[in-house]
């Protein structure tokens, strides 16, 4: 064999991947050509020296971006509308982010909930109890009893008021537990709002009602997703999130989501169907 | 082709290979039935597939585009790996399927930002008179040297000899035919020698 071809398969014989024949070939071919046995010394100490290098030590945070991007890009939490705020921050554009990951969609508009209905006495005194929820949820409680006739009440009483009884007070996600029950005189119906506790202390504000109620985020930036299958509005409110979907023959809208996995949850325990 | 056909490279002690990483899903019966638990999601079962090849795919991607990107991508990889796992047949090695990925993302990567030299090993700079250890040295210009190969001649090199796969593993990682594999890997060789060698390795 010539040293042309032998120089062709040096790798091969080298990492003895030749056939047996061939490679008594280069081997016959090597131990006469000094020039192709220095060439394959060469390979030797190269794969040695390959053998020494070390492994960079692999930063922790790559697992746990991976389980919290993948946990946010799950099938059941789907692209359903066409929203993707420009102003939006946040959380908000992180679910943004991950729902149009999953669903490989590029969508880019600017869009706010709120009609051309003249609102604003609702939208500032409901705006209001937003802000003030995010820090301070017992005054938030405080301007809608005072500006929406609202009082707390029993179970009992909120069903026999209502003629049903609101979902929130049937059954809760794991790790929410129930506190108080109110009900208040909104423009659009008599609303059940039901408050909980979730485990780390902070409050979520479970309102029930006959109609959807875009007009009680204003002009906040909403992102329309499939949450449980369910088509739902999420919007950002300081560092938490409020949400709302169609439940049967009425609306629910929660105040107090972290999460769009705790969103999910919510809406799927609460759904008519209940979870799974 | 079964894991356990996976070359071990004893410069490793540190590490393990896939191979022997991988023993958590033969404990548990099959690959297939690991591969089937994260098809449906299971976060154990991912957990466990990326406990066993996080290594591998993070020092491949660390050589490939750097330090300063390898985290990013090595997660792309794995978001990837488990958002396409149902496409797995099977039919390939799992371990080959995950490099494919990888270098993939490594290579489209490269292709994005134009930056198919790179600077970015964080090594001290070279001191002929400081006494250090020439292995250690010797391992300093390998890894500088590497940089100076093309993305494709560089994984070729990397799969080969750091990650000890047969040429068969290597062409369906690159999607090559088996018959460019050693091509690649003389030209990779012979370049890497002439960079080293312009850095100061004494064989």
């Amino acid at each position: 064999m010539k040293c042309s071809k032998v120089q062709n398969r040096l790798s091969a014989y080298h990492d003895g991947e030749l056939s047996a024949d061939l490679a008594a070939e280069v081997a016959d071919h090597v131990i006469d050509c000094a020039s192709c046995a220095a060439e394959l010394a060469s390979f030797g100490k190269l794969s040695n020296l390959s053998r020494r290098l070390s492994n960079p030590p692999i930063p922790t945070e790559i697992w746990d971006e991976v389980k919290a991007n993948f946990r946010g890009t799950k099938r059941r939490d789907t692209i359903f509308g066409r929203f993707i705020p420009k102003s939006a921050s946040g959380k908000l554009v992180a679910i943004a982010a991950s729902i149009l990951i999953a669903a490989g969609i590029g969508i880019i508009a600017s869009q706010s909930r709120l009609g051309g209905h003249d609102h604003d006495h609702l939208a500032a005194n409901f705006s209001k109890f937003l802000d003030e929820f995010n820090h301070r949820p017992h005054q938030a409680q405080q301007i809608l009893l005072t500006n929406f006739e609202g009082r707390p009440t029993s179970m009992q009483e909120a069903a026999a008021a209502l003629g049903y009884h609101p979902i929130a007070t049937k059954r809760l996600p794991p790790g929410c537990t129930f506190d108080k029950i109110y009900l208040l005189k909104m423009p659009c119906c008599t609303c059940a709002e039901v408050v909980c506790n979730k485990e780390d202390g902070q409050s979520i504000a479970i309102f029930e009602h006959d109609s959807d109620q875009p007009v009680w985020f204003g002009k906040r930036p909403t992102v329309e997703c499939r949450c449980h299958d369910t088509p739902t509005s999420v919007v950002q409110i300081g560092d938490r999130l409020a949400f709302t979907w169609k439940n049967g023959q009425r609306y629910v809208t929660v105040i107090g989501a972290d999460t769009l996995e705790e969103i999910t949850d919510f809406v799927a325990y609460l759904s008519t169907t209940g979870p799974g | 082709m079964t894991s356990a056909s996976l070359r071990r490279n004893p410069g490793l002690d540190t590490s393990k290979t896939m191979a022997e990483e991988a023993t958590w899903y033969e404990k548990q019966g099959t690959i297939s039935k690991a591969v089937e638990a994260c098809q449906k999601g299971d976060p154990t079962a991912q957990r466990c597939l990326y406990e066993a090849s996080n290594q591998n795919v993070y020092r491949l991607m660390v050589r490939m585009v750097g330090l300063q990107d390898a985290a990013d991508l090595t997660q792309q990889v794995f978001l990837q790996v488990f958002r396409k796992i149902e496409q797995f047949s099977g039919q390939a090695h799992l371990g080959t399927w995950l490099y494919r990925v990888a270098v993939n993302e490594a290579l489209q990567h490269l292709r994005r930002s134009k930056r198919l030299r790179l600077q970015v090993l964080e090594y001290e700079p070279m001191d002929d008179s400081s006494g250090r250890d020439k292995q250690i040295a010797d391992e300093e210009l390998l890894e500088r040297a590497l940089h100076g190969l093309e993305p494709d001649l560089r994984c070729a090199f990397l799969l080969r000899e750091v990650e000890g796969l047969s040429y068969r593993q290597i062409a369906d990682a690159l999607q090559i035919p088996e018959g460019t594999v050693g091509s690649r890997l003389n030209r990779a060789r012979r370049e890497l020698k002439q960079h080293l060698l312009e850095l100061g390795w004494e064989p």
